[in-house]
């Protein structure tokens, strides 16, 4: 009995000792799989963001630049509304042969009125012939110079929206790279489905009206379709439309519908001219809204006025009382109105019309008087105990304008000489106090443009006498078709605009178990010197904590998660971000935060929760080649797919409009140095990026 | 051979209990307590090379981050820290941290001041020095020492933003840049005020790798830090816990990136003047058309009362686009004259 006794308590011990030595390892194991699974969500946070934050630097310089393109639109219709300022003072002399004017001022004395206001205005006249000659020679070269320096900045937007998508693959990358403990020996890497959703989110970007989430809502649970279709692609149900659109005239026309296969998801449908003129008119009300005070409205008046000197009358009768009060005011003088605005002569529904887009500009200057009148009839009733309250009978103010025709002036700069408005019924009519378009200030009622009722006889003799022959009648004097169009540029789409938030950024980052330093993985290469302690014989496998998910297994689920992680077990994990507008520096009048859009450079990103349908295709749920067929399977497929696509639909297509429009000799000097530049960010930088890729990929 | 009798197996089950029971608390008692001590700070290290790369995402470098590097010296003259403002009015106020301060708020608020009662909260003071000792929970088991020796922040340098794309959109900035500037000079010296008309200087940087380094303190471990685990000659030193350090120089590494700088706008001016580079209007607004456009002024009834006085080359609008509560306002449309209704 003494015998059997022996050693008991150690073989106890030691058996307790085997459990604690097991429970340290899982410690440790479980400290090192969650310190990696910590350092994976932090590589996956970080590369989503940075990638969302690069479209965020894209967005803004499309802000910045679009912004340029509107102030350098702006500073044509500043040539324009200068020239016609000077025009308008330099062609007195053909609104003084106007024949009220030959009769005398104070017969017998044969003075006539011309021969007073040749004198008068000749100051005038010499400022504006001497002011018109040099401006007239800007506005023949000015409009050129600027329209194709306008497209050029529209392709060089193109540009680098190629560069961003191509520096979203290399950040991701280099971010993925920059998290590991050891640079020289990666284990990290961004898998085939990372490079779908890089894939999937600049598809639909630029491309998202030619998807239909019909087939969607097929592969997801019934009753929840909805839910998950918004949290993927926001308030868009029923059709999607790209966020970012690319607007160029007559795109629409060149381009034709889709045709199906991988390249399908690059062309433009019918619907892309619709809202190339929503962007063109936007882009024209911008530019409207943009005018600088001297284009908008060039209004003066010198002068004197009579004061209205009648006064009110108060009438009592008892219980009522009637007040009474006519105004009656005189003001005599000289007036000047005037305006210049970014106007299309068409009606603006088709792309064709969107090329008829030009600066218009009118000034007329003219001397008279103007009558104000009113009149003002209140009755009140005062009664006992009720008390009193009164009525407005009446009330009216108008104005009695008689005005002389001094000068005035029309300039039209265009594409095509077509496109230039010939008659004044095409301007408008006098007595049209259309404020805003020529002028005029809804705010003050003396300033009602150049088409106020005060100018009514001069803007009748600018039209049916040949010499000032305005409104277009007078042909290349007044016509500049010097005009290379509205220019390329990006603008946002709608939906886009209201909630103020892009499509989903989504990364993947995953590495395999076998490199995580677990007792299982044996990194730490426990090694005495080649005894039986050394690595290649120790597998504690059991100690492996079950993170592999769908990916084991010999089922095809199995085999399409380990393609698309890139590894039979790997350690894996989303991220999502997004961009957002938010303005923290202005707000609009009525106190509100200002609307997204691709004019105001306050783009920035944040992480945000991965939509469940982003989850139900990183977990294999949903296979993307049912979202978007034919995309390829391999990452550096997709991506180089993606990045030559897009370099020949956004920018090839810019330059190809810009040499359009710019006429010989011009157009063959610049076109191999553009096509050049084209060509380094399209071939060579995206060649770059996918051997990039190459060697990242496991 | 003598039989084993009572008296000689007494006492025997408690020796192998003391000795088993020996192994089994070194494990307990020593292992267990320094496997969670080193996850914990290899855990709050790793949170902090995080926090260290987030930051930048927030508090910008400094106020001259970019405005130097690669630029024509007319332009880097013109530095752009004048877009950085730094005033009362806060939503325009530009968020600074040096490089020092930032590596103080990553000591302060992940390593030191921490792990007592009395919760420490993040304070602007955060940018200060140490802000006292590291928590007591990660003192060594055996010695009783402070494990934590120190904290590095290391590589916090804005780099460049790593792409060729960007690297050839710069070599296009850069011949604009070229070909802008006999245009600049000329301009300047009839009093232009855009000198930085065509340069595309915009922050082509803005990518931050920051690494934190967290050093242990072996010397203070049990046996000064010379321990080997694996002798053969039975001679383990005097502690056991500093036998970690046989293969190990006690650092713990973590390394973080992140794209920081979206490009956009800090300020009004800011925004102005990143629009203004590609306005060529900007040419004009120079003092002789200044006093052009007073004299002839005076035949509207002097610079109050004329239109010419309005005239403004140049001009260049960063208002808010139109909207109402928020949201976009339509364009209207009228026989080829498109504007908003506001």
């Amino acid at each position: 009995m003494n015998c059997r006794q022996n050693g008991q308590a150690i073989i106890f011990g030691l058996l307790f000792l085997a459990v604690v030595v097991m429970a340290l390892l899982i410690l440790y194991n479980q400290g090192q799989l969650v310190n990696d699974r910590v350092q994976l969500e932090n590589a996956a946070d970080a590369t989503v963001y940075s990638q969302a934050k690069l479209a965020a630097r894209n967005q803004n310089f499309i802000a910045y630049t679009n912004r340029s393109m509107v102030a350098n639109e702006t500073s044509i219709g500043q040539m324009v509304a200068l020239l016609t300022w000077a025009k308008r003072y330099g062609q007195i002399p053909s609104f003084t042969t106007y024949p009220v004017y030959n009769t005398p001022i104070a017969p017998p004395s044969p003075v006539t009125f011309k021969q007073v206001l040749d004198v008068v205005t000749l100051p005038y006249v010499l400022m504006g012939q001497g002011v018109a000659a040099p401006v007239n020679a800007i506005v023949q070269v000015w409009p050129t110079v600027v329209s194709y320096f306008n497209s050029a900045v529209g392709v060089f937007q193109k540009m680098f929206a190629v560069a961003t998508l191509a520096a979203q693959v290399e950040t991701g990358i280099g971010v993925v790279e920059d998290h590991e403990d050891d640079p020289d020996n990666p284990e990290m890497y961004i898998p085939v489905v990372g490079w779908y959703f890089f894939t999937q989110n600049a598809l639909l970007t630029y491309f998202g009206e030619n998807f239909d989430l019909g087939n969607l809502a097929s592969l997801l649970p019934a009753g929840e379709a909805q839910d998950m279709t918004r949290d993927f692609v926001g308030d868009q149900i029923g059709s999607l439309e790209n966020m970012i659109n690319d607007n160029t005239p007559a795109l629409g026309n060149k381009k034709g519908k889709n045709a199906g296969g991988k390249n399908s998801h690059v062309n433009t449908g019918e619907d892309a001219e619709a809202k190339a003129v929503e962007s063109y008119k936007r882009y024209a009300a911008i530019v409207n809204r943009n005018r600088e005070d001297f284009t908008k409205d060039r209004h003066w008046e010198v002068g004197a006025s009579i004061p209205d000197l009648i006064p009110e009358i108060t009438i009592p009768l008892g219980i009522i009382k009637l007040t009474i009060d006519l105004d009656f005011a005189i003001w005599g003088g000289v007036a000047a109105d005037g305006g210049t605005a970014y106007v299309s002569r068409s009606a603006l529904e088709s792309d064709a019309d969107i090329g008829m887009l030009g600066w218009s500009s009118i000034d007329m200057l003219s001397f008279g008087i103007r009558f104000d009148i009113g009149l003002f009839v209140e009755v009140e009733l005062c009664l006992p105990i009720v008390g009193c309250n009164s009525w407005v009978l009446l009330d009216i103010a108008f104005q009695l304008p008689i005005g002389f025709p001094l000068g005035g002036a029309t300039h039209q700069v265009v594409r095509e000489a077509a496109d230039a408005k010939r008659l004044m019924p095409q301007w408008g009519f006098p007595g049209q106090n259309d404020t805003g378009k020529w002028g005029g200030d809804p705010d003050d009622t003396n300033n009602n443009g150049a088409f106020d009722a005060f100018h009514a006889q001069g803007l009748i003799w600018g039209n049916i006498n040949p010499a000032p022959g305005m409104y277009g009648l007078a042909g290349s004097r007044d016509v500049t078709p010097r005009y290379a169009g509205p220019p390329s540029f990006f603008s946002l789409g709608g939906s886009f605009q209201e909630s103020g938030r892009s499509y989903e950024f989504t990364t993947a980052v995953a590495k395999s178990l076998e490199d995580v330093s677990t007792s299982d993985s044996d990194k730490h290469n426990i090694n005495s010197d080649g005894d039986a302690w050394d690595s290649q014989n120790v597998h504690f496998t059991n100690f492996d904590v079950q993170t592999r998910s769908r990916t084991e297994g010999g089922d095809g689920a199995a085999a399409y998660q380990q393609f698309i992680w890139g590894d039979d077990r790997p350690m894996m994990t989303v991220s999502s971000a997004e961009t957002y507008f938010a303005n923290p520096m202005q707000t609009l009048s009525d106190g509100s935060a200002e609307p997204a859009s691709l004019f105001s450079p306050f783009w920035d990103a944040r992480l945000r929760e991965p939509s469940q349908i982003s989850l139900l295709i990183a977990t294999g749920e949903i296979d993307f080649e049912d979202l978007f067929a034919g995309i390829g399977n391999s990452a550096i497929g997709m991506v180089g797919w993606l990045l030559g696509a897009i370099g020949d639909r956004l920018v090839n297509t810019g330059v190809d409009y810009l040499l359009a429009n710019v006429p010989p000799p011009v157009d063959s000097i610049i076109e191999d140095p553009l096509r050049d530049g084209a060509g380094q960010v399209t071939d060579l930088a995206v060649d770059a990026v996918v051997g990039e890729l190459e060697d990242f990929m496991p | 051979m003598r039989p084993i009798t009572l008296a000689h197996t007494r006492g025997q089950a408690m020796t192998e209990f003391v000795v088993s029971v020996a192994f089994i608390f070194m494990v307990l008692f020593v292992a267990v307590p320094m496997f969670g001590k080193l996850m914990d700070i290899k855990f709050q290290n790793l949170q902090a090379s995080r926090y260290a790369a987030w930051e930048r995402t927030v508090w910008l470098q400094d106020r001259h981050a970019w405005n130097t590097d690669n630029l024509a010296p007319w332009v880097a003259a013109n530095s752009n820290s004048n877009d950085f403002v730094i005033s009362n009015a806060e939503f325009e106020s530009i968020a600074v941290r040096n490089n020092d301060d930032l590596a103080n708020t990553v000591r302060n608020r992940f390593f030191y001041g921490h792990g007592r009662s009395v919760i420490k909260p993040i304070s602007a003071a955060d940018t200060d020095g140490s802000g006292g000792p590291a928590s007591p929970l990660w003192t060594y088991v055996q010695s009783r020492q402070p494990m934590l020796a120190g904290v590095q922040v290391l590589d916090t340098q804005e780099q460049d933003t790593n792409s060729v794309a960007y690297d050839v959109i710069g070599t296009l900035g850069g011949t604009v840049n070229a070909i802008a500037a006999p245009v600049n000079f000329l301009m300047g010296a009839l009093g232009a005020e855009n000198d930085d008309l065509l340069n595309i200087d915009f922050n082509m940087k803005g990518y931050y790798s920051p690494q934190v380094r967290a050093s242990l303190n072996t010397a203070a471990a049990k046996g000064g830090g010379s321990g080997q685990w694996d002798r053969v000659d039975g001679q383990w030193g005097s502690g056991i816990e500093d036998m970690i350090y046989q293969n190990w120089d006690g650092v713990f590494t973590a390394n973080s990136a992140i794209l920081a700088d979206g490009w956009n706008a800090q300020s009004v001016g800011y925004f102005k003047d990143r629009v203004d580079n590609l306005v060529l209007s900007t040419v004009f607004d120079n003092a002789v058309f200044d006093v052009v456009k007073t004299i002839a002024s005076i035949l509207e009834g002097g610079p109050g009362n004329s239109a010419i006085h309005k005239i403004d080359f140049g001009d260049i609008q960063v208002n808010p686009m139109p909207g109402e509560n928020g949201q976009p306002l339509p364009v209207t449309c009228d026989g080829g004259f498109c504007y908003y209704d506001d």
